[in-house]
């Protein structure tokens, strides 16, 4: 017989339908993931008893409250907590992935001294007695000007706090700084119209309103308390004032695109409408007020839509419609401070907000502006004065002699330029008290580094916007990760050999209960107190009030310009925010660092977005790189188009391009803050920067 | 109607998704990587080489300024029950391995790492892009490995991975029901993204019971699901009621695009997963 083709072709189908009928290609398969998966180093979790613990977040001003997920002595899963009146059962991205920054790379292992030069990453480990007694040398080693010592604290009350100003009190120095937000300047602005004690705090009661007017507030994106405000953005009319189409503007009702900066100018002009078109609320302003007259005299000279239209860009017809909607609403509420509202505003712009929500009566009642009633705390501290020049003062050379840094990272915060930066770098002895690598532990000479939140506890004194005063407590779901100590038990350990009359408790537990009084039965039982409101509901308010509000006039300036030669610089830079990026003191984890999108984050570059229609005129595409550039540094940067952006603006995102933390989550992007600049308001010596002057350059 | 009890009856769970409330505030792809022990990798800016079992997109309505509107998309596993819901999935349909298949008693899309060897048919099958490849071993920084949760197996190298619906929670509500000797309530199984969500716009269930929320909301009027022209079948259903994003819903080439105009969106983004 010849064998031909045919026969070959014949055999090997044959062959093939043969083995493809034995088990033969499915045990193949079957060891191939055998032989080619199973790993001696592919991680198996240890199993164990699976529980939760209680807890509080302090990676935002919001006060969300935690559910800590655990199996074992491990902590895998950090959850909303179901109980919160602020969170009910949610948590933001940020919030949950803090399991990363428990356990991530980033830690600080111990207490430890400067080995190397400044920033160079070589450390000494200290004991903790030999730190303490470091901290207490160096702070007691201080000569002369005892003034030149500053202390950076995360929170404004509260035990910590309290410490800290005490151990600066021991060492003769005043400086006790927060980092400065729009509250700062609602509450001036409050003292001016409507009167308040110390501690008391402005709210906005936007679970009782019908209508949010917000004043360039990223109420999706994380103003306020960011997971109670999402909810809010999902249920309530809005009208969304600023120049860039965030997600607020795309859910809100209406969208004014007024120019960068002018959204308090914008307030004025629908102010001057609603008395132009007699929209206000008589009765209201006419019984509970004082300073109308005037007031509205100086705003129809000054602010009516025509005239505002020159500096905002908004045409008086949209003013009259936005006027409408806010006069014809029940309860609407004005609320002001740009983005997450971590940037003050000018005093003159938050007047004009607190005058726009009286001129339809939404101040001290449901849905309104409210007062803040001040937290009980029995041990009382002192409101430092003249904050903004003080914090001024941080970044201007030879001020300070020595700063302390517990929880607010100035070396990324405050260096809103390069002089900044080398201000601060120039401090001659810093010391961190940051359980995390942040840029400013890195700069340091000596780091006490604090236990994290989910390893102490301590009361957390929340100060995002709500209606009425609350304080979480962080609880800890688990046993220190590293050798650290909590700050409050340091403090009180330093501040001993300082001045032991000052530090009376023995340790931080005892203190701590002291402090928090009559707040301690439900701290401890619930983790959570709230206050009650500080304003009179329904009939009780229209029987009479002895309270009243005043319009004030502004005296300085309602909208702070932008700094920079317009031929050099002729696009101005606004940040954009995100939900999904932490734009504080500590940077977002591995998990939150997956979420940002391609559109803000590529590849290590960040994105600045701008309108193909300011793109074709500069000669810009998409995906092209470019430099960025202030009169206060430049970054290289990719350009990605959006048409939401108003033309000549160009967007950056805010808490990107940290330069410390760990491969995972440092180095990524640039940093809006370090190209922001200052702009001063002179009436509260705030940096209330909304922007800078800015060229973008290919290449 | 199926007679047949509740206990023993056939579940299709499904979620429904209101892009009319999603801000794309990303809690959910937190809550789920955290939840499904998801890699992380040094630089997540590398969309190509990122893992989201949950991804959230962005889309515009393409008009200038001050028209553009945006809509934010979050794009699970959609757990396509293909024609007819008889299992016949993109990804189902061409794995040679049987390491992802279709469980007929839940309606969901299994992935079973250990048994997968990394040809990645499915991805290419898969018309959502809803599959990531681990090309290297997943690496835990410092300490991470401890946050590992043992309810999800971690990943190797030359594995597929997707989103299970959190099956292991299903498992756990199951389990727990079952001991008792009652069925599993709608609360009791729910996914990391739908309770991580914080407005509210993740709704999940069973869609074929009636007592279960989205078996109301995937009747909306508003309702679609994305590609539905493939006939993949797919069990996660959108809210919309502007229409340009309902539209968006199916995406033409723009010869294909029956208005004849341009594309009435515009997908943001670089590619990727």
């Amino acid at each position: 017989m010849k064998i031909n083709r045919r026969h070959f072709l014949a055999l090997g189908m044959g062959a093939t339908a043969g083995t493809m009928l034995s088990p033969l290609p499915w045990k193949l398969t079957d060891d191939a993931s055998i032989w080619t998966q199973n790993w001696a180093w592919t991680p198996v979790p240890e199993i164990g008893e699976s529980y939760y613990a209680g807890g509080a977040c302090t990676l935002c001003p919001g006060g969300c409250s935690l559910s800590v997920r655990k199996v074992g002595t491990r902590v895998v899963k950090i959850e909303g907590n179901e109980e919160s009146p602020i969170n009910t059962g949610d948590l933001c991205g940020v919030g949950i992935s803090a399991t990363q920054l428990l356990y991530g790379p980033s830690r600080i292992e111990g207490p430890m001294i400067r080995a190397g030069k400044r920033g160079e990453g070589k450390w000494r480990r200290l004991s903790w007695e030999g730190a303490e007694a470091q901290l207490a040398e160096k702070l007691s080693a201080l000569s002369g000007s005892k003034k030149s010592v500053v202390a950076l604290s995360a929170s404004k009350q509260g035990s910590v706090a309290l410490l800290i100003q005490r151990l600066l009190a021991a060492v003769g120095s005043d400086r006790f700084l927060t980092l400065p937000s729009v509250h700062d300047t609602l509450e001036a602005a409050m003292a001016l119209t409507m009167g308040r004690e110390p501690g008391e705090g402005v709210g906005f009661d936007t679970e009782n309103t019908d209508l949010i007017l917000s004043l360039g507030s990223s109420v999706a994106e994380g103003w306020g308390s960011p997971v109670r405000m999402v909810k809010t953005a999902a249920a309530k009319t809005m009208i969304q004032v600023e120049p860039r189409l965030s997600t607020t503007a795309s859910m809100a009702d209406i969208w004014v695109p007024a120019k960068p900066g002018t959204e308090g100018v914008f307030a004025l002009s629908v102010a001057a409408a609603m008395i132009q078109e007699k929209l206000y609320d008589h009765l209201f302003v006419a019984t509970a007020t004082e300073g109308f007259d005037a007031f509205s005299a100086w705003l129809l000279e000054n602010y009516t839509p025509k005239k505002a239209e020159a500096v905002t860009g908004v045409s008086p017809a949209l003013v009259k419609k936005v006027a409408v909607a806010f006069a014809g609403a029940r309860r609407p509420v004005a609320i002001c401070g740009r983005g997450k509202g971590d940037t003050p505003i000018s005093l003159a712009e938050a007047l004009s907000v607190f005058a726009l929500n009286a001129l339809k009566g939404s101040v001290q009642r449901d849905g309104g502006l409210v007062k803040v009633g001040a937290i009980p705390y029995t041990l009382a501290m002192a409101e430092t004065d003249d904050l903004g020049a003080k914090l001024a003062a941080v970044t201007e050379k030879g001020r300070t002699e020595l700063l302390m840094d517990w929880g607010t990272n100035p070396f990324y915060t405050l260096a809103t330029s390069q002089e900044a930066a080398d201000a601060l770098a120039a401090i001659p002895t810093i010391i961190s008290f940051s359980p995390y690598m942040d840029e400013t532990a890195a700069m340091a000479d000596l780091i006490l580094p604090d236990h994290t939140h989910l390893e102490k506890i301590q009361d957390v004194p929340v100060r995002a916007g709500l209606e009425r005063p609350l304080v979480t407590l962080a609880q800890p779901a688990v046993d220190p990760v590293m050798t650290t100590k909590h700050t409050g038990e340091m403090l009180i350990s330093v501040g001993k050999e300082l001045d032991a009359d000052a530090f009376p408790w023995d340790d931080y537990e005892s203190y701590l209960e002291e402090s928090c009084g009559e707040m301690w039965e439900a701290l401890s039982e619930g983790g959570l107190w709230q206050g009650d409101i500080a304003w009179k509901r329904g009939l009780e308010r229209m029987l009479g009030t002895s309270d009243r509000f005043t319009f004030v006039i502004p005296e300085g300036p309602v909208f702070l310009s932008a700094n920079g030669d317009a031929s050099r610089y002729p696009l101005t830079l606004v940040p954009r925010s995100s939900l999904r990026i932490s734009s504080g003191a500590v940077a977002d984890a591995p998990f939150t660092m997956k979420t940002i999108e391609d559109t803000v984050l590529l590849k290590g570059v960040s994105l600045v977005e701008m309108n193909p229609v300011t793109a074709k005129e500069a000669g810009l595409h998409e995906g092209d790189t470019a430099t960025l550039t202030t009169s206060f540094g430049m970054v290289p940067v990719k350009v990605t188009l959006f048409d939401g952006v108003m033309p000549g603006v160009v967007a950056l995102s805010k808490g990107l391009g940290h330069t410390a933390f760990d491969e995972y989550i440092g180095g990524k992007g640039s940093s809006y803050t370090a190209l922001s600049g200052a702009m001063v308001d002179s009436a509260t010596g705030f940096n209330c920067t909304w922007g800078a002057r800015a060229s973008l350059k290919r290449g | 109607m199926n007679t047949e009890p509740k206990e023993t009856r056939a579940k299709k769970f499904g979620m429904v998704i209101d892009l009319d409330k999603c801000t794309g505030c990303g809690s959910c792809m937190v809550a789920c990587s955290s939840e499904n022990n998801v890699p992380v990798r040094k630089d997540e800016s590398d969309k190509l080489l990122s893992a989201t079992w949950i991804r959230v997109y962005r889309i515009t309505n393409g008009k200038e300024f001050p028209d553009t509107e945006i809509c934010y998309f979050p794009r699970p596993c959609m757990h396509c029950g293909g024609k007819n819901d008889d299992g016949h999935s993109p990804c189902v349909s061409v794995c040679p391995a049987t390491a992802t298949d279709y469980d007929h008693s839940t309606g969901i899309v299994s992935q079973i790492y250990t048994r997968c060897f990394g040809c990645r048919y499915c991805m290419a099958a898969c018309p959502y892009h809803a599959r990531y490849f681990n090309w290297w071993d997943p690496i835990w920084p410092a300490k991470i490995e401890e946050s590992l949760s043992p309810d999800v197996s971690p990943r190797m190298r030359g594995v597929v991975e997707k989103c299970s619906f959190c099956f292991h929670r299903y498992q756990k509500a199951k389990d727990k029901a079952y001991i008792e000797e009652r069925d599993v309530e709608e609360m009791e199984y729910q996914t990391a993204c739908t309770q991580a969500c914080p407005s509210g716009a993740i709704t999940f269930g069973d869609l074929d019971n009636p007592d279960h929320a989205v078996y109301t909301l995937k009747q909306d009027k508003r309702a679609f699901r994305l590609l539905e022209r493939l006939h993949t079948n797919p069990k996660v259903y959108y809210l919309s009621a502007r229409s340009w994003v309902k539209r968006a819903g199916d995406n033409y080439v723009s010869s294909e695009e029956p208005t004849k105009g341009p594309g009435a969106y515009k997908l943001e983004g670089h590619g990727g997963h």
